[in-house]
């Protein structure tokens, strides 16, 4: 299968009042159509600069980029601004954490999705608005012609983001990113939505790139996963041989930390020691050295490449092969 | 569950909110906690969960006498007899509270010290060396030492300051800490640190948590009972086992139904649920 995502030792650098610091630091991965790629990690690891790195969202006048962002044949960072516009919205949407500050409150949901569809295809307003309202009726709001009608601030969280979904899709991309798009939900709405960016995903043949810090929605939805750290990839594997044999100290840490309904509630969490450290002193070897149990001398001397274990799946450790044989330090994480 | 462990018992608790007209008309109102019962015990967990709107915060909120209630009373069990909530220097000393966003719940113009010191002042310590020595004991319950107290809050990352957060709640000797999402703004490998204190807290100073929540997760982990709060009412209350085991409301077995996976595996079971 041809990607249709092809990101390329991407970097993406910040100048700030403290010198630069590189938010992305070589990621490499790719996404195929149809396919759900999660990027996942905790707060301060890339994985949003990443997304917007894709599309370029980020502020010109600080940011520098670079590496490849291979999409359609071309190298989306050797493209300008107008050209990005025909990009974004159209061929790559993106729905973001929190819908409400994403849609304008002072016009209502018909307008707003009308004019997205506008903006991009050259069809009639009737024609663009009977679209919206399919669309709308598409993400399973309720009495869509109603809601057409109405403002952002009439409809409840869960509704706004199937507006936002609603409005991504608009323009049949080719890539969805979706930033953390259920953060913000109750649980019961979180599933729903999951559930429809899966339907959508079929009907419209998109691939989806899934930014998130959730391990559990990453095992309802993602195919593949990479899980990034302090700026840095450090495992990407197949969903299933992520869960069941992580090779990665860091990812063996968050799986272990997340707590799950079926574990034993009388024995403490496992839990992974210490903090993040800023990107303004990252660590010159391993960059989880200082939080990990299976630390050597030598994982501190110098950067670590991220290293091949099997078909598809890779890790940053240059402990991986040895903690993949041997399944007894598989619960070795700190208590 | 009226037993001698009982320390704080809310009977049929209300709080109707109404908004007016520019000319003071009530216009609407809008129940947000309705007949509300619970009891909390000494050294339990007693979660409250439902999505965004339930009334659980506000619950919360009117079981620390933040809020008055429309309806109802808060009873809070002292060894040297119960007094009402409505007595807030009371509800102080006894009730405390930790809560979601750990950045702006902390004066970031003071000292950590000095922020303790506050909580201690409020209910009328003067004395410099209990001062003092009280904030050393509740920094050390949470892992921190002298070098901590000097600091500001922007000098912590976001779990250290929910352990400030802790340590504030710990040191004018609470019965009981109202817990409102401690953990959902922070990253997952901070959560567990998180809990697993709050645990080893209750554990050893034998306080009474209401854990207001909406992860299912984190409950299993932490709650001995749930109550499950939608649209202002309980809808339903068990213990932690026997809920997860064999709910009953419709609402439940939903809440239930949509906690995410732990597992891929586990998809095209999940799927079979809804």
């Amino acid at each position: 299968m041809t990607n249709l995502l092809e990101v390329v030792d991407l970097r993406t650098s910040f100048d700030t009042e403290r010198g630069t610091v590189t938010a992305v630091d070589g990621a490499s991965f790719t996404v195929a159509p149809g396919e759900v790629v999660g990027i996942v990690g905790e707060s301060g690891c890339g994985k949003s600069v990443t997304a917007e790195s894709i599309l370029q969202l980020l502020d010109p006048a600080s940011t520098t980029y670079s590496g490849q962002v291979r999409f359609g044949g071309e190298d989306l960072l050797t493209f300008g601004e107008t050209a990005m516009r025909r990009i974004r919205g159209n061929r790559i949407s993106m729905i973001f954490q929190d819908p409400m500050s994403a849609l304008n409150p002072v016009f209502t949901i018909g307008d707003q999705l009308t004019e997205a569809i506008l903006a991009h295809r050259r069809i009639g307003k009737q024609r663009a608005r009977s679209e919206a309202t399919e669309l709308l009726e598409k993400t399973g709001i309720p009495e869509p012609q109603r809601r057409m009608r109405q403002y952002p601030h009439q409809l409840s969280g869960g509704q706004r983001q199937r507006v936002m979904i609603a409005m991504a899709l608009s323009c049949d991309p080719e890539l969805l990113i979706a930033d953390e798009p259920t953060t913000a939900l109750d649980v019961t709405t979180q599933s729903q939505i999951l559930k429809l960016l899966i339907e959508l995903k079929d009907e419209f043949d998109a691939g989806i790139l899934f930014i998130t810090h959730d391990l559990g929605v990453v095992a309802e939805i993602c195919d593949r996963v990479v899980v990034m750290y302090l700026g840095e990839v450090v495992e990407s594997a197949n969903v299933h041989t992520l869960f069941d044999s992580p090779a990665h100290p860091y990812t063996r840490g968050l799986l272990a930390s997340t707590p799950d309904i079926a574990s034993d509630p009388s024995i403490d969490l496992p839990i992974i020691p210490g903090t993040v450290p800023t990107l303004h002193n990252v660590p010159v070897g391993c960059r989880f050295a200082d939080r990990c149990s299976f630390v050597l001398p030598e994982c501190r001397d110098r950067p670590i490449d991220l290293e091949v274990l099997s078909d598809g799946h890779s890790s940053r450790c240059i402990r991986s092969v040895k903690l993949f044989e041997d399944s007894a330090m598989s619960d070795g994480v700190a208590r | 569950m009226n037993d001698d462990h009982t320390v704080l018992e809310a009977r049929n608790l209300s709080k109707t909110f109404s908004s007016r007209s520019l000319l003071g008309r009530t216009t609407s109102e809008t129940r947000a906690v309705d007949h509300v019962s619970l009891s909390l015990t000494a050294g339990k967990t007693y979660a409250l969960v439902g999505e965004s709107g339930s009334g659980k915060s506000t619950t919360g909120r009117l079981l620390q006498g933040l809020i008055s209630p429309s309806a109802g009373e808060v009873t809070i069990r002292a060894s040297n007899g119960s007094t009402s909530v409505q007595s807030i220097s009371r509800a102080n000393r006894d009730v405390q509270m930790i809560f979601q966003d750990p950045y702006s719940s902390l004066n970031p113009r003071r000292r950590i010290r000095g922020i303790l010191e506050e909580s201690l002042r409020i209910i009328g310590e003067r004395e410099p060396a209990v001062l003092r020595s009280k904030v050393d004991e509740a920094l050390a319950a949470v892992g921190f030492g002298e070098e901590h107290a000097q600091r500001y809050p922007h000098e912590f990352s976001g779990g250290q300051r929910q352990r400030i957060g802790i340590a504030r709640a710990l040191v004018v000797s609470p019965k009981i800490i109202i817990c409102d999402e401690p953990v959902s703004a922070l990253d997952v490998s901070i959560q567990a640190q998180i809990l697993n204190l709050l645990r080893k807290l209750q554990a050893e100073l034998g306080l009474a948590y209401l854990f207001i929540t909406h992860d299912m997760t984190v409950v299993r982990y932490l709650a001995h009972r749930v109550g499950v709060m939608h649209r202002g009412k309980i809808v339903e209350e068990a213990d932690t086992a026997d809920l997860f085991a064999n709910p009953q409301h419709d609402y439940t077995k939903r809440l239930l139904a949509s906690v995410p996976i732990h597992h891929p595996s586990q998809r095209a079971e999940a799927k079979g649920k809804n």
